[in-house]
This record gives structure tokens, sequence and C-alpha cells, in this order.
């Protein structure tokens, strides 16, 4: 009974030992003597305009210390004087952070955005402005997506830019005065630290040239002739003044181009085959077929080559002569800087009514560019 | 054997280096407090009773420090109802009743009736106070009597109130006052009543007594029964009476006996209570400032009561904190403090966990900054954004620039805050850390409440730099020509061999150094556009259309980006806004960077005035 006592007892001061030990252990030791704020890195603030009194987005970077897991915890960002914050909200605001702790922040994955309301709240961290002082505040369970680890990047985004939950209307405004600005970052989350940036009179360099007006018109043959007219057979004019019996060739050509950056346009002025007081009739607006026996002179347009297009009724296989609407436009094209060759072909049938005599007409083509 | 003996050495090494590096005393609450010893006031005397219109009423003699003087002043208005009694400097108004005694005219120019009124107001004494006081009462308050009244106690602690109340039938006096003013054992109190008349007066009141619910009055000594003839005539009495025991829960009523004629016997009562109580200090609000050669502050560093940040090493700032003072007025110099400061641990709260104070000195890593021209103890100079704390006057006292420090400017009443300038510096605290502060009685003892903990942390280390600069915000190419390249100039009109067409300076102290990046757009005209090069660097095309720059870097460590490299040109505009430029070291040298355009069109381009704006950021990663 003796012996039990004696070792009931030193079983109970070891007991109180071990529990003396432990405690004096843990509160000399214990890390929560040592838990200061620690300075952030690998911190910067991105700008989308260094220009003075422009609004801008910033997309702010850094390295917690410590992390964010608790329901106090703060994140605290303050914006410089000077700088407008036109009373951005938490829906300007991003919040968002790595999974896990890096080596640095220059190239984070940031894979857990986190929501944000205007107070916290069991899922959503609070985002609320007061003067130049944004606090993001954890949520009530200190975790919302997922809590923040130490050594995680986080990025807060401010502007336009803030797009988790909805786009950021509100942008920062610059200071007025160009110079190192500094933003703060602190809050009870444990990391402190100062992001300098810099604000110019102008940060953007304008720059001009000039692309000059270029076009170019020309007329491979400025006389062409039918030869004899016939009544019983259509007759095409030709370079050499003979005339054909076949529509096989062009009269002539012109060629076109522009770089106006609404291309341009050709038009034929004049009057039809005339001798005297005596014409053979205009084929008119509408494109017809060759029709012998029957006065007609007209002309089609075929492009040969380039981007240019005939215009109607002159762009068909039939023929016309619209002077009823002359000048009247016979082609067009774009200011593509494209040369285009244009074949044109004038058809000519007389009646045997048709006065006798020596027929003749001189036609203007006039090119306009349209800058 | 040998183990059990280097297991207690283990454990008693343990528990020493517990005590001698945990905070022992504040985990045992030791020093333990000392109450403070039962209180006693002793009514000394009176000053000589003023009846004219002099306005000055004598002081009683021997006023020392500490002392608590009472002044009342009965009037009766012969030309202005409702005349009223400034509040002579230095003096704090107890309480007030005007057009009492239910005659209901006023002002009433007749002798001997009319209604009147009763003004008081306390010092707490310096030692100053001899001769007389100067008072100012409304030119309509032409009959009147003042009087002074000297307390004492032991600690020059005091808690002043009053109620007043109005008798407003003839014969013997029964003033039931308005309210209860908070009576207990150890309190003294003051009574007096107003009468429009002097006919039976300075004989005319005796049996002058009290009742309270609760409380047990002592012994009422009558004062004087201050009364003159001059003018339109006034009258009344003044007592005084300690309190037993007791603790009151109603209002008071004031009873005595009126001899002669007594039909007048009618106005307004009082009822003043003085307590030996010492006042409570709140730590109740703050902001920091910059700091000026000047008793004044610069810009504020933050909002009120929010943590602050430096902006340089070394950086000197200014703290302007409040105290509130509650139960008893504090005096005139009336209790020493000191600045104390603290590591923070992650937040300064006002449990102090984790932090341990240190006095501010003029060595310690926050300390006390010497101004040249402000002298430690100078009364400050306020600044419209220093601290509030609700709509509680604010009584401004000292610059400080060493512990410790005192209210010498004036006394605090209760319910008001007084304010302190301190002057201190980051004398080579770490970068980036939190800094907590807070007032301590100068017997190391802790103030009553903390509301608020001042918070600032010094600058993350040398001051962080930078730089940029572009030398030329407008620049051209002149004619455009599809047989040759043009290269932009900063006078516009372009050139046909390749130059700078502005420069970029950049430099940062940052540890990542910085990137610089351009954003835009490709030339653009009335929806025509000549071709981005894109991401790769290549030549010089003539005919095709081409806009892109190249860079070269001179001086520093600052370094060109791909595709922006080399000898070709580049405009990556897939991927804007693209870095162009970069300097990893931040070793604070700044490098010049020549940007070069180059412009080339086709014959298909568009002819028109071409334009484009290029953003260029910085960004330093520290």
């Amino acid at each position: 009974m003796f012996k039990k006592n004696i070792f009931f007892n030193t079983l109970i001061l070891k007991i109180i030992n071990i529990f003396l030990f432990i405690f004096l252990f843990i509160y000399i030791f214990s890390p929560l003597q040592f838990i200061y704020a620690l300075g952030i890195d690998s911190q910067s603030d991105i700008l989308t305009s260094q220009k003075a009194s422009t609004v801008s987005n910033h997309t702010i970077v850094f390295r917690t210390p410590i992390g964010a897991g608790q329901s106090t915890d703060t994140i605290v960002v303050t914006l410089p004087s000077g700088f407008t914050t036109n009373s951005f909200d938490f829906a300007d605001v991003d919040l968002a952070h790595s999974a896990g702790g890096q080596t640095d922040c220059v190239a984070p994955t940031f894979t857990n955005d986190e929501a944000l309301a205007a107070t916290p709240s069991a899922t959503d961290w609070g985002a609320a402005l007061s003067g130049q002082v944004l606090t993001l505040t954890a949520p009530t369970d200190g975790v919302g997506v997922t809590a923040i680890t130490t050594n995680a990047c986080i990025r807060i985004k401010i502007g336009t830019n803030a797009t988790t939950g909805g786009t950021g209307n509100t942008q920062i405004t610059n200071n007025a005065t160009p110079g190192s600005y500094i933003i703060g970052i602190s809050g009870t989350f444990g990391g402190l630290g100062d992001i300098t940036i810099n604000i110019l009179s102008d940060d953007q360099v304008s720059i001009i040239g000039t692309v000059n007006e270029v076009i170019s018109f020309s007329i491979s043959d400025p006389n062409i002739g039918f030869g004899v007219l016939s009544s019983s057979s259509a007759r095409y004019a030709t370079g050499d003044n003979n005339g054909s019996v076949s529509d096989t060739a062009d009269a002539h050509t012109f060629s076109a181009s522009t770089n106006a950056s609404s291309g341009y346009s050709i038009i034929i002025n004049g009057a039809t085959l005339t001798s005297g007081i005596n014409t053979v009739t205009a084929i008119g607006g509408t494109a017809v077929a060759s029709s012998v026996g029957t006065e007609q002179f007209g002309i089609r347009l075929i492009v040969n080559s380039g981007t240019g297009s005939a215009t109607s009724p002159y762009a068909s296989s039939n023929w016309a002569f619209d002077t009823v609407n002359f000048p009247d436009q016979v082609a067009s094209g774009s200011g593509d800087g494209t040369s285009t060759v244009f074949g044109v072909r004038y058809i000519s049938n007389v009646s045997v009514l048709t006065e006798a005599g020596d027929y003749n007409t001189a036609l203007s083509y006039i090119i306009t560019a349209n800058y | 054997m040998n183990i059990k003996k280097y297991g207690q050495f283990i454990l008693i090494f343990f528990i020493i280096t517990g005590l001698v590096f945990s905070d022992w005393s504040s985990f045992f609450n030791f020093p333990l407090s000392i109450n403070k010893a039962e209180a006693s006031i002793t009514y000394q005397s009176a000053g000589a009773v003023t009846i004219s219109h002099a306005h000055a009423v004598g002081y009683p003699a021997s006023v020392a420090s500490g002392d608590l003087l009472v002044l009342l002043i009965g009037y009766k208005a012969t030309a202005l109802a409702s005349s009223v009694v400034t509040t002579p400097a230095g003096w704090t108004a107890i309480t007030s009743l005007t057009d009492a005694g239910g005659y209901g005219v006023d002002p009433d120019a007749t002798p001997d009736v009319g209604d009147t009124a009763i003004f008081s107001f306390y010092k707490i004494a310096d030692g100053t106070e001899t001769n007389s006081l100067l008072y100012e009462v409304d030119a309509g308050a032409s009959t009147l009597w003042a009087q002074i009244y000297r307390f004492t106690n032991s600690t020059a602690d005091w808690n002043v109130a009053g109620t007043t109340g109005s008798d407003t039938t003839a014969g013997n006096v029964s003033i039931a006052m308005s309210a209860d003013p908070g009576v207990a054992g150890g309190d003294y109190v003051l009574g007096a009543m107003v009468i429009p008349t002097d006919v039976t007066t300075p004989s005319q009141f005796s049996a002058e007594a009290f009742t309270q619910t609760g409380v047990t009055f002592g012994t009422v000594t009558e004062i004087s029964e201050p009364d003159t003839s001059v003018g339109i005539d006034i009258g009344g009495f003044v007592v005084s009476v300690p309190i037993s025991s007791g603790t009151s829960s109603a209002a008071p009523t004031m009873t005595a006996t009126a001899g002669g004629t007594t039909t007048n016997v009618r106005g307004p009562g009082i009822f003043i209570r003085a307590r030996e109580v010492p006042p409570t200090f709140t730590q109740s609000a703050y902001r920091f400032f910059n700091n000026v050669n000047s008793t004044d502050v610069g810009s504020a560093l933050a909002s009120q009561d929010t943590v602050a940040t430096l902006s340089s090493t070394g950086d000197a700032f200014r703290l302007r904190m409040l105290l509130h003072i509650g139960a008893g007025e504090l005096s005139s110099s009336g209790q020493d403090f000191k600045l104390q400061f603290a590591l923070s641990n992650g937040i300064c709260d006002t449990s102090f966990t984790g932090e341990t104070y240190v006095d501010v000195t003029a060595s310690t890593d926050i300390a006390y900054n010497n101004n040249a021209t402000p002298a430690d103890g100078d009364n400050l100079t306020s600044n419209a954004n220093d601290p509030t704390h609700g709509g509680d006057t604010i009584v401004n006292q000292d610059y400080e620039e060493l512990n410790n420090f005192t209210n010498t400017v004036a006394a605090i009443p209760v319910g008001q805050d007084g304010k302190w300038d301190f002057a201190l510096k980051d004398n080579g605290a770490p970068a980036s850390t939190a800094y907590c502060f807070r007032v301590r009685k100068s017997d190391d003892t802790n103030i009553d409440t903390y509301s608020v903990i001042p918070q600032i942390t010094t600058s993350s280390g040398a001051t962080q730099s930078l730089t940029f600069s572009i030398s030329d915000n407008t620049i051209g190419f002149g004619n455009f020509s599809t047989g040759a390249t043009r290269y932009a100039t900063g006078d516009t009109t372009g050139s046909a061999s390749e130059v700078e067409a502005h420069t970029i300076i950049a430099s940062t102290n940052a540890t990542n150094g910085y990137v610089i990046t351009v954003n835009g757009t490709t030339l653009t005209y009335d929806g025509n556009t000549i071709d981005a090069i894109g991401g790769t660097n290549t030549a010089s095309s003539v005919g095709v259309e081409q806009f892109g720059l190249r860079m070269t870097a001179t001086g520093g460590d600052g370094s060109v980006s791909v595709p922006y490299a080399a000898s070709g040109f580049a405009l990556d505009t897939a991927n804007f806004p693209d870095q162009v430029a970069t300097d990893s070291n931040g070793n604070d040298v700044s490098t010049t960077y020549s940007v070069r355009y180059i412009g080339n069109i086709a014959t298909s381009t568009r002819a028109g005035l071409y334009g484009s704006t290029l953003t260029y950021i910085i960004t330093a990663t520290y």
C-alpha cells in the first residue's frame, strides 16, 4: 500500500512535470509571440494609363508572407492622395490568389477568384472604399473560395478590368501632377508594403504619316472607226478605222487605278453618230442585242484585267448608249491601287432608210476618284 | 538518476526563462492596483459678496492649486428678459435657471418683486486666483449678487454637477429640484436661492435643510444671505452641507424657514454637488500627419483612426491623439502621461495582445523628433484635419518632443477631450514594420480605456524609385511611298533612312526591376490600316505595308525585348500590351531606349493621313 502510494504520487508528479514542461515550452517558444506584420514582396501595379488626370485600371499583385484565413483578416489598399477613386465599389474590384505558395509573382496562375460584396458574408469577401482606402475583409468563415495560403500571390484588380461576377465600370483617375506615387498595402492579414507608380504628363506617342493620293487613267486609242456601215450586217469599230463584221476585238482599251478610299468611277459623254443633221439612233439605256437593218449605235465594256468593273447597262454582252443620261457611268473600281484594263467595243447598225454620209462622234471618258 | 537531475534542471531552466521573457507581471496582474482612500471634501470659505454692477467678484482667501471654486451669480432683470451670464474664461458652467419665481413678468423694474435668475460655474484652481474675477452679465441684469466659494480635498480630483428648481409661492422656502445630479456619501453640496427683495435679508432665513431619497445629509451651514438695495433690490441665501452617507435615487428638495416679510420669498434655487473623483482617461482618437517644423502639422498621412505608412526610411511624422476625460475634470497639469510604442503583433489591438510597449525616447526605434523651431511643451496649433471625437469639445494642449507630457494649456472638463501633438520619427526601425502607440500615466499604469490604438508602418526600405520619361510624344513619317521606306522622326516629316524618333528613359530600384509594354493600334485612317508587322522581327520590304518599331538600349542594364531588339522591326498587336523592354536588376541606373519606327505602304494602300497612338507603360516589381 505504501509502495503503491509512492508510485502513484511519483506518477502524478511526472504528469505535472510533463504538463509544466509542455506549457512552458509553448509559452516561451510559441510562434504567436513572433508573428508580426511582415513585408510583402514581388509587388507591382500594372496601370493601363500613366497619363496625368486620365482614368486607368490597376492590377495590383503581391506575395503575402502570411496568407489570410481568418474572418478578422483584412487587406487594405491605400491609394495615394490626388487619385480620384470615382467612388468605385466592389463590382469594380476583383480579388484572386494563387493556389499555394509561390516563390515569386512573376508569372503566377491566379486559380482562385474570390466573390466580393459590399460587406463580407459566409462566402464573400467584403470590399469597402472609404476615402482613398480600399479594405477587403475576409468572409465570415475566413475562407471564401479557399483560404489564402502563406506566400500566395494575390491579385487585386480595380477598374473595368474587374470581371469576376460582372465587369467593372469605374476606373481610378490618375493624379493631375506627374511624379511618383505610392500605393500602400497593409491590413490585418499581416502583409505590409508599398508600390511606387509613375505618372507622366503623357505616356503616349502619336504617330502620323500620309499616303498620297494616286489616280491613273489612259486610253489606248483615241481614234477608231466602223468603216462602211451596212443595213445587212452589224459593224464593229476597230482601231484601224476599217471596222469589222465580227465582235472579236476591242476597239480600244482604257486603264484606270487609284488608291482613293472610295475608288473611282468612269463616265462617258458625247453624242451618237452624226452626219450633218442625220444621226444613227443611239441604243439607249437598256442593253440590247445587235439588230441588223435597224439603226443602232452603242458600246459595251469588258474587263480585260484588274479589279474594276463595267457598269450596267454596258456590262453585258449586249449594247447600250444612254445619251439621255449623259454623262453616264460606264465603269468603276475600288481604291486598291490595282490597274484595271477595260476593253471597249462599239456597234453600229443602219437601216435602208439611214441617210448616206460620213457619220462620226467624239466621246469623252472621264475618271473621278473618291477620296 | 542523472536523467532525473537533468530533467529537473531543464524544468527549472524553462521556468526561469519563461518568467524572464514573458510578460509575467501582466499575467499575474501585478502589481495590484491600490484603491483610493475615502474621499474627504471640506468647505473652506467664501469670498466677499459683490452686489453691484462692477462685475467683479473677489476670490476667497488662500486659494491653492487643486481647490474647487464655485461661483454663484443671482440677478434680477430690469431691461432684458432671460439675460445670461457669460462663462468666465477658465471656468465651466454648471447649471442655471432664469425667469424663476412665478411672477410671470420679466424683465420687471419694480423693487422687491419679479422673476430672478441664478447662474453657477466652477473652476479647479491653479493657485493663481487672487483678488477678483471679472465676469460679464447682460446689461439688462442690473441688480445682482455674486460670490465665490472654495472647497478642498487631498487629491485635487473633482466632479461637479448641479440641478435647479423654483419656489413660486410666498412663505417658507421649499424648492423641489428638477433632477438628481447624483449624490453619494462623501460628496459636498452647495445650495442657494435668489429672491427679488431685501426687505428682511440678511437675517431672513433659518433652518435650511435638504431631503433626497437615499441620502443622509450632514449639518447644513448657512454661508451668506447676499442682498442689496441697490437698484431694484435682490436677496437670497447660500448654504453648504456635507453628505454623510447613501446614494441618491431621486431629485433633492431644499427647504428653509423664512422670517420677516415673506411675501416675495420666491425665486430660483440651485443644488450643486461636488465630489472627489479622479478623472478617467480614454485614448479616443488619433491621426497621423506629415511632419513640419512647426507646432502645426503637415498633410494627413491617413484618415482619422486609420493606420498609416511612412513613405521613406527615417521619415519624421506627427501623431495627434485625443484623450477623452470622464468622471472628474482633469485640472490643468493634473496628470503626467507618457507615450509608449510597441512592435505590432499583426494588429494594434486594445488589449495589447502580443505587444510589448516601451517608452518613446529620443533614441528608440520610433523616437521623438526634435524639430528646430517648436520646443517641447509648446502649445500646439490646431489643424483643420485634426482628429475629433464625436461632438466632444476638444481642448488643445501641447506639442511634445519628449516624455512626459501633461495638459499645461488648460483643464479638461468631464466629457471633453484633450489633444496632444507628438513629433516622432522612424529612428532606424526595420522596414515594413508596424508599430503601435499608447498613452500611459507617468507612473507606468495604463489609462482607463483604449478605444483606438494608433498604428504606423515604416517604409518598405530604401525609398522606392521609378522614373520613366518619353522624349517626344508626337512623331511622324511625312509622306509614305510605295517606292521607299519611311522612318518616323520627331519633326513629323519622316526620313528615308532609319533614325531615332524618340527615346524612352527608365530606371528603378525595385527588387525585380521593371518591364515596359506598348499598347495601341497600327496606323489607321478612316477604317483603313497599314499592316502591323507582327510578332516576328522583319526587315523592311518596300512596296509592302509595314508598320513596326525597334529599339536599342544604352546605359544601365535595361534591354530591349524580342522581337523588338533585332535590326528588323516588329509590332505584335496580337499580343498587345506587348513587352518591349525590361530591366531585371533594379540597380536604379537609367537606360535610354532609342525607338525607331518604320512605315512602308503598298500601291493598294488607301490614301489618307494615317495615325496611331501607342501607349508605353512601365511597371516595377518591388
